[in-house]
């Protein structure tokens, strides 16, 4: 497919012929200058419900800003889209009450306490009563601000603000979460809390966070899209990305001598190509499968091996790509 | 997590342009409601203007009893008070804009308005709620309180009670000048991120303003101008008749208007 205003490929994974339904977020070549500087070209983006969905790009590459557009902070330029169901615009306070956002570098007013900040976002949403109080009760919980509720937000530390930011997002029980870099300046544990969190609203909730820390969208995301100087270059399904464009290969690792069981492997007619690093008597293999010649694989090339006595196979699987991997080829392609 | 089902749901009642007015107001409130800032102010305020007004009558009282010569003599409280509301308004105006600089900076600097503004609320009537959590503490603190005291010190240099009416005017004159100046700094804060032009420029213009009057003061008194109140308070002041109520009319006009442009440059205003 190509985007709505210029003619850059977006790669989308998704079956031929299989129409999209409606996603929560999509939009349609989003654009937008600030005077002479284009933060952002052209963003085509499909998120599709209840699915949790990484915003990856390098840093300056239009993230902040498209989630911006998309929360109404900031003015496309150029584009079209839907939130909701929402025509994008500045001004959609209906839209406001199904969403939750978290800025980059969430401030807060120093002088409340995490409880009066979450009672200020909640009374935008609710009335005063028990309900809002027990509501904000399970906002601390869930974002274990608990022992801290009650201190000026002044004091707290950047992690603590971050929870406080996504308590504040999600006290409302919103149908869509944007998050701008919700792990940013946290500690390991305090991104392992937040990464689970996610999970945790995904049943609620869909979830479209920006991050550039590639570890976390592989461990959490199931939708991931890849902005690069401003343009959409890629979105798909994590496990799609992953698998990337080339054909299917193997990793296999052996001991012992190899020679003749590599000229056997390679001689397959579904085998398209054997790459061997050998050294002290291990050997490391890719063996790389003709399209559509998985299953063939999947059954024989284990035993191929297997069938070379004194070759002892310590390791073998399908070879998976990082996500690492697939974004930098992604971006690195773009950039040139 | 708690179902929807047990809390109000705040569904949009009313206009959309008034949503959030009632929580941000709640909020803004506590700058003057939380902490001793209200009762700061109001010493503050009551013992500067008072205390000014006390130099004042001494002086005529010096004068009177020493024969001293003053380049304007003022002999008597009624030549006194005149002279007071000048230099009341200007400590009044300055006073003012340094309490309300950072109503709308503040917020546009620090951050906290991306995740406001992502609420459910009207940038009008968070303009509005601002205006008024500050308008309504400053008019007590800096109006009705010391004024009060002005007028039992004015009736106690007088002999007996102070003309209560032209004294209403006067005070009513000061309270218009004081709501202009807190919704120009306002505008001002939506208008720039810089806090010198946001206190700089509502003290400039007046200073500015008292410079020029020289050049028409045939006209003094008629002119469409907020400023131009020092002029019909100082002739309330002295029990004079108020030449016209053109100033009167133009300070709410342009009020509104200031308070109008503040909503809709606040509204084009993007987070950035």
């Amino acid at each position: 497919m190509t985007t709505g205003s210029t003619s850059t490929a977006i790669r989308e994974l998704r079956p031929a012929g299989r129409r999209a339904r409606p996603g929560v977020v999509d939009t349609h070549g989003l654009a937008k200058r600030f005077g002479d500087v284009e933060a952002v070209r052209s963003v085509d983006l499909r998120v599709p419900e209840h699915s949790i969905f990484g915003f990856l790009g390098p840093n300056g590459a239009g993230k902040t800003t498209t989630l911006r557009m998309l929360v109404g902070l900031v003015e496309p330029s150029a584009g079209t889209g839907t939130v909701l169901g929402h025509d994008l615009g500045r001004t959609d306070l209906e839209l406001r009450r199904r969403i939750g956002y978290l800025p980059q570098q969430p401030n807060f007013y120093p002088d409340l306490t995490a409880r009066e900040t979450l009672r200020y976002a909640a009374r935008f949403f609710f009335r005063p009563g028990p309900g809002l109080e027990r509501r904000i009760e399970d906002a601390i919980d869930l974002v274990g601000l608990g022992g801290r509720a009650d201190r000026p937000v002044g004091v707290f530390s950047g992690g603590e603000r971050q929870r406080l930011g996504l308590a504040q997002a999600q006290v409302h029980e919103p149908e869509l979460l944007i998050l701008d870099e919700p792990a940013a300046g946290l500690d390991p544990i305090g991104r392992r809390d937040v990464l689970a969190l996610l999970q945790r609203l995904r049943a609620h909730a869909t979830v479209l966070y920006s991050t550039h820390i590639l570890d976390d969208v592989q461990r959490v995301s199931d939708m991931v899209g890849i902005v690069t100087e401003g343009t959409l270059v890629a979105q798909a399904p994590i496990d799609s990305l992953l698998a990337g464009n080339e054909a299917t290969a193997y990793r296999i690792a052996t001991t012992g001598p190899i020679d003749e069981v590599v000229d056997l492997v390679a001689r397959q007619p579904w085998v398209q190509h054997v790459e061997v690093h050998a050294r002290d008597g291990r050997a490391e293999w890719t063996v790389s499968v003709a399209p559509d010649h998985d299953d063939v694989a999947d059954r024989h090339l284990l035993r191929l091996v297997l069938g070379e006595a004194a070759v002892t196979v310590t390791d073998f699987g399908r070879q998976r790509f990082e996500l690492e991997d697939a974004f930098l080829r992604i971006v690195e392609e773009q950039s040139s | 997590m708690s179902t929807t089902t047990d809390v109000g749901t705040i569904s949009g009642p009313g206009p959309a342009w008034t949503t959030g007015f009632t929580n941000v107001l709640r909020h803004e409130s506590r700058h003057w409601l939380r902490g001793r800032r209200l009762w700061v102010q109001l010493a503050l305020w009551t013992v500067l203007l008072n205390g000014m007004l006390l130099a004042f009558l001494w002086i005529a009282d010096q004068a009177n009893t020493t024969g001293l010569q003053l380049e304007e003599p003022a002999v008597d409280v009624a030549d006194v008070f005149p002279q007071f509301i000048g230099i009341a308004l200007l400590l009044s105006t300055i006073g003012v804009v340094v309490l309300t600089q950072g109503v709308m900076l503040d917020e546009r600097r620090d951050g906290t308005l991306e995740w406001v503004l992502a609420k459910p609320v009207s940038r009008t009537a968070m303009v509005l709620a601002k205006l008024t959590a500050h308008v309504l503490p400053i008019l007590l603190v800096v109006v009705v309180v010391p004024w009060s005291v002005v007028h039992v010190l004015l009736s106690r240099a007088n002999g007996g009670t102070w003309p209560v009416g032209p004294f209403l005017t006067v005070v009513g004159l000061v309270a218009l000048v004081v709501t202009f100046t807190i919704a120009f700094t306002q505008l001002l804060g939506t208008w720039t991120t810089s806090r010198g032009l946001v206190i700089g420029v509502p003290i400039a213009a007046g200073m500015l303003y008292d410079g020029l009057h020289a050049f028409v003061r045939d006209l003094a008194g008629y002119l469409p101008f907020p400023w131009e109140l020092s002029t019909l308070a100082t002739q309330a002041a002295a029990g004079a008749e108020l030449t016209s109520a053109v100033p009167i009319v133009a300070t709410v006009v342009w009020t509104v208007a200031v308070v109008a442009a503040t909503a809709w440059r606040f509204e084009r205003d993007e987070v950035v």
